[in-house]
Parts: structure tokens; C-alpha cells; sequence
């Protein structure tokens, strides 16, 4: 057979040819392929990122546009991280023209006149109080303790909504919380601060925090119980056991006359 | 000396020979119908079908197994005048009286014929009929009438041959037999059993229901076409079998030299 080679040949360039098709529909597949892989990742992505979005808490709403104290129940395992960073920075916006509080709130020199009879709010001469004074000569920006006595007289009638910051044992969480305190006159807030310094052992300021709670709302226990506590760290127990025993004599409080027992 | 695929090679020479023909299942029924045609009273009996179905080798072998049995006469080449057809009819016919006139007039011939009834019952198997004048034709219908002859006429299946069976034949009392191209089963047994004949199993164990399927793929199970393509495959296969460079690499038939003796013929192209 003489041509065998040129056969050869054609065969060659035949059998290219005939997979060229196959080529072209493996390209086809497989870019076909890819565009669906894309397609299906573009939607889980959106998907995904749809489900990230949180619904932020009612206060967002509220704060901006009023002057009042939203609270939030705190959810402890809802709250995501999204949401507590959201919040905190809604705290600051919201805090921002309140006036900056000092450094040292109290120096208690003379603890004796922060001594309270009941009903507490009516005989406490605040222009007297010692922790006020050095206050309202140094920090003109304060508003006068006329407009303070008067408002606590005045029982403020509001929407309960408990707040709780979430990090508050920080020095500018709680800082934070004091000046909203100035402006809204919350007890909670005053309460809240009460505890925590006490939990601190930051006891001058635990007592400061917790007769502005009985200036806000003589009625609340757990204040009266902090303030005497706070006393009693501080060494002043006779005190403490007096205004324990008034107390517990107006109020019949068990806690009070369990506290008293142990004194 | 040769090597068995040279050997393999000749065997798919296209020949009408008997020694070629292969009974297949597909044929036998074929072949039964036909000689039991012959037995029944029918004047003409048509075998029709598309070049190398196996027309002319089936006639041939009819002849062969009929010729003890029968007064067969198979003429495989058409005749170019009448009067050369004639004279060999009268051949047949072996008048002696006709012959020396050297003209044969056709109503003495059809008067010889009506004689010999009940007396010869000749069968005439004719190859190639489309090739015949339609005035030719007619009187063959009209020697077929005598009774004392039986055509057998093979047609190449196109629409004009259909038309001339149509017009010709309509009237008479009819066998009409188609041959068609066989199924990729069919070709498989005649390679088979072609290889068979001279001992070459070994070569038809070897081809492989996938290479067969592409064989007819080309061949669409024709088996003039299916002679030239395994004749050209074994062509390939006796030279790499020969030349001592390719000798090493050879293992039989492949799919590359199937795809190449198909390039050869022509049924591909690069």
C-alpha cells in the first residue's frame, strides 16, 4: 500500500477535527457550569446578608426626636453585637448636651449634715448640702438646686422603661449614666449608680448616689438599705443605725430591722 | 507467503461467485420465498433492491442448487438488441430450424413456446432488467404468457424501476421480492462467517461490537459496500502486519484503521 503515509496524515488531521466538538461542548459545560456557580453564590450572599440585618431596638426611634429616657428590656442573650454598638453610640448622641460631671463628685468632710430625717426630700436644706456646695460654686454650668428641690417635691410622673447598660462598670459608662441622671431625673439611673460604686467599695460615692435615689423617690428600700450600708463601710455606724431605725420605724421594712439586728 | 490479513483481504473481492455467498439470517427467508415461487404457477416473479443487496448472487446461487433439479438459465448481463436476446433464447429453446434461418421472427418464437408447454418448464433468471427497452420487456411479458417459461427479472430499487414494475407487471400474477441492506447484526455475521470460510475466527473474534456499529455507520449495511471497506481495512492491516517499522506497534484492527480505509473510500473526510 504506497500511500499509507499521506493516509496516515489525513488520519491525523481527521481525528482533531472530530474532537473538536467534544472540546467545544466540555468549554460549553463547563462555562455554563461556572455562571450557575456564580449565580447560586451572588444569591446565598445576598441571602446572608439580608439575615445580618437586625432589627434595632424601639429606642432609636424615640430618642432622637424626645427628651425622654427610652428604656429597653434587656434581653441578655438577643442582643447582638450589632445592636449593643448601635446602642451604646445612640447613648452617647443622646447624652451629649448634658453637662459634664466632675471628676470627684464628693469629698465628704463633714459627713454629718448629709445625715436625712423623713420624709427625707422635705427637711434636706440643699444649699446647705455640703457635697452641692463646692459643686455649684465651681461648675456654673450646673442648674441652680432651687429648680433640683423643687423637682424633687414634685413627684415626675413617666413611662417606666428600664435601661440597663450593658458594660456599665466602665468609668465613662457610668459617667455617662450620671449625667443622664442630671437631666431626666431617673431614679433607676441614680439607683443603678448606687450599687455600682458600692460594688466598687467606692463607698463615698455609693452614699452620694443613693441619697439622690431617696431625693428622687424616698419610697425605695433598696436606696435607704445602700445608703446605711454605704455609712456603715465609710464608719459612721451610729448614723447608719439611725436612719436605719427612722426607717424601719416609718416603713416597717424587714430588711431595715434585719440590718439593724446585725448592728 | 502471504499473512493471514492479506489472505483475510481477498476474501471481501466483491464476486457473485457461489463460493461467496453467505447465508444469513436475514437471506434465508429470501431465498426460500423465491425458490418457492418458482413452484407456484406465476408467469414472472420480481426480485428488487438497491445495488449490493445481493440481487446477482442470490440469482447465481439459485441457479447453481436449482440446475439438477430444474431447466435454469441465468444471464447476469443485460442483452444491448433484441435480436441478440432472441438468439439465445432460441438457444434455449434449441431449435435448430430457428437458428439457421438467422432471423428470428418473434410470433414463431412465441409459437415454439406455446408447444413446449407441459412438455419443458423453463426458468430464465434475468439480471440487470431495468437496463432492458420497455418494448423488450413487453415481449418477455408475452413469452411469460406461453407458460412454458418463467421469468425471474431482478430490478435496481429508484423510482423509475418502481414505475416499470408498476406498468409492466400490474396485470400479471406477481412475486414480488424485496432484498434490503442488512442490520448491523447482519453484517456482523457476514464478516463472521466470511472469515469463517477460511479459517480466519481469530480476525472476527477481534472486531468489536463497537467497531462494527462504525463500520456500519459507512457501509448502512450494504454488502457491496461493506466488501470494499473490510477489503481496505485488511489492506491496511496486511501492510503494518508486513513493514518491520509498524510490525511492533500492530495489534489487529482499530478503530484508526477502520477510520482510515473509511477516508480512503471516501465515506469521511478530513
Amino acid at each position: 500500500m504506497h500511500d499509507i503515509k499521506s493516509l496516515e496524515k489525513e488520519w491525523k488531521r481527521y481525528n482533531k477535527n472530530k474532537r473538536k466538538p467534544f472540546y467545544f461542548l466540555v468549554l460549553l459545560l463547563g462555562a455554563i457550569g461556572g455562571a450557575i456557580f456564580f449565580y447560586t453564590k451572588q444569591t446565598a450572599i445576598t441571602i446572608n446578608d439580608s439575615k445580618k440585618t437586625v432589627p434595632l431596638p424601639s429606642i432609636i426611634k424615640e430618642v432622637p426626636t424626645t427628651q425622654k429616657v427610652a428604656t429597653i428590656k434587656n434581653k441578655t442573650n438577643v442582643v447582638s453585637k450589632a445592636v449593643n454598638e448601635s446602642y451604646n453610640l445612640l447613648l452617647n448622641h443622646s447624652i451629649l448636651d448634658l453637662e459634664l460631671e466632675k471628676k470627684e463628685i464628693l469629698e465628704d468632710k463633714n459627713s454629718a449634715g448629709m445625715i436625712p430625717t423623713l420624709p427625707v426630700v422635705h427637711d434636706i436644706p440643699l444649699i446647705d448640702d455640703p457635697v452641692h456646695k463646692s459643686n455649684t460654686k465651681s461648675n456654673s454650668k450646673k442648674k441652680p438646686l432651687i429648680k433640683v428641690q423643687k423637682n424633687v417635691h414634685a413627684k415626675v410622673k413617666r413611662k417606666k422603661k428600664q435601661l440597663k447598660i450593658l458594660k456599665s462598670s466602665t468609668k465613662l459608662g457610668l459617667k455617662e449614666v450620671a449625667r443622664r441622671f442630671k437631666r431626666y431625673r431617673n431614679v433607676e439611673d441614680a439607683l443603678f449608680l448606687a450599687k455600682t460604686y458600692y460594688k466598687q467599695g467606692k463607698y463615698l460615692k455609693s452614699e452620694y448616689w443613693a441619697l439622690e435615689t431617696n431625693k428622687v423617690d424616698s419610697h425605695i428600700e433598696e436606696s435607704w438599705i445602700l445608703f446605711a450600708k454605704s455609712k456603715i463601710k465609710l464608719g459612721q455606724k451610729r448614723e447608719a443605725m439611725s436612719i436605719l431605725k427612722k426607717y424601719s420605724q416609718q416603713s416597717h421594712s424587714k430588711k431595715a430591722k434585719k440590718l439593724l439586728l446585725k448592728l | 507467503m502471504k499473512n493471514k490479513y492479506e489472505i483475510a483481504k481477498d476474501i471481501f473481492i466483491d464476486s457473485i461467485d457461489v463460493d461467496a455467498y453467505i447465508e444469513l439470517d436475514s437471506t434465508i427467508p429470501v431465498y426460500e420465498t423465491l425458490v418457492a415461487s418458482l413452484a407456484k404457477p406465476l408467469k414472472m416473479v420480481l426480485l428488487f433492491g438497491k445495488p449490493g443487496t445481493g440481487k446477482s448472487i442470490l440469482l447465481n446461487t439459485l441457479m447453481t442448487r436449482l440446475q439438477n433439479q430444474k431447466e435454469i438459465y441465468y444471464f447476469d448481463t443485460p442483452f444491448s438488441t433484441e435480436k441478440e436476446f432472441f438468439f439465445k433464447f432460441s438457444l434455449i429453446l434449441r431449435d435448430k430450424e430457428l437458428v439457421r434461418k438467422g432471423e428470428i421472427d418473434f410470433s414463431d418464437l412465441i409459437g415454439l413456446c406455446r408447444e413446449l408447454y407441459g412438455k419443458r418448464e423453463i426458468v430464465i433468471l434475468l439480471d440487470e432488467a431495468q437496463m432492458y427497452t420497455s418494448e423488450l420487456m413487453e415481449k418477455i411479458r408475452l413469452l411469460a404468457d406461453t407458460r412454458s417459461i418463467k421469468f425471474v427479472l431482478t430490478l435496481h430499487k429508484t423510482e423509475n424501476e418502481d414505475l416499470i414494475a408498476k406498468e409492466h407487471f400490474t396485470t400479471r400474477i406477481w412475486e414480488i421480492i424485496e432484498l434490503k441492506n442488512g442490520t448491523p447484526e447482519d453484517q456482523m455475521q457476514y464478516i463472521h462467517k466470511k472469515l469463517a470460510k477460511k479459517n480466519l475466527s481469530d480476525i472476527s473474534e477481534s472486531i468489536t461490537i463497537k467497531q462494527n456499529k462504525l463500520m456500519y455507520q459507512f457501509t448502512k449495511g450494504n454488502y457491496r459496500e461493506c466488501n470494499k471497506l473490510m477489503f481496505t481495512v485488511f489492506e491496511i492491516c496486511a501492510y503494518y502486519n508486513k513493514d518491520e517499522v509498524s510490525k511492533s506497534n500492530f495489534d489487529g484492527i482499530t478503530t484508526r484503521i477502520i477510520e482510515m480505509a473509511a477516508l480512503k473510500l471516501g465515506y469521511i473526510h478530513a
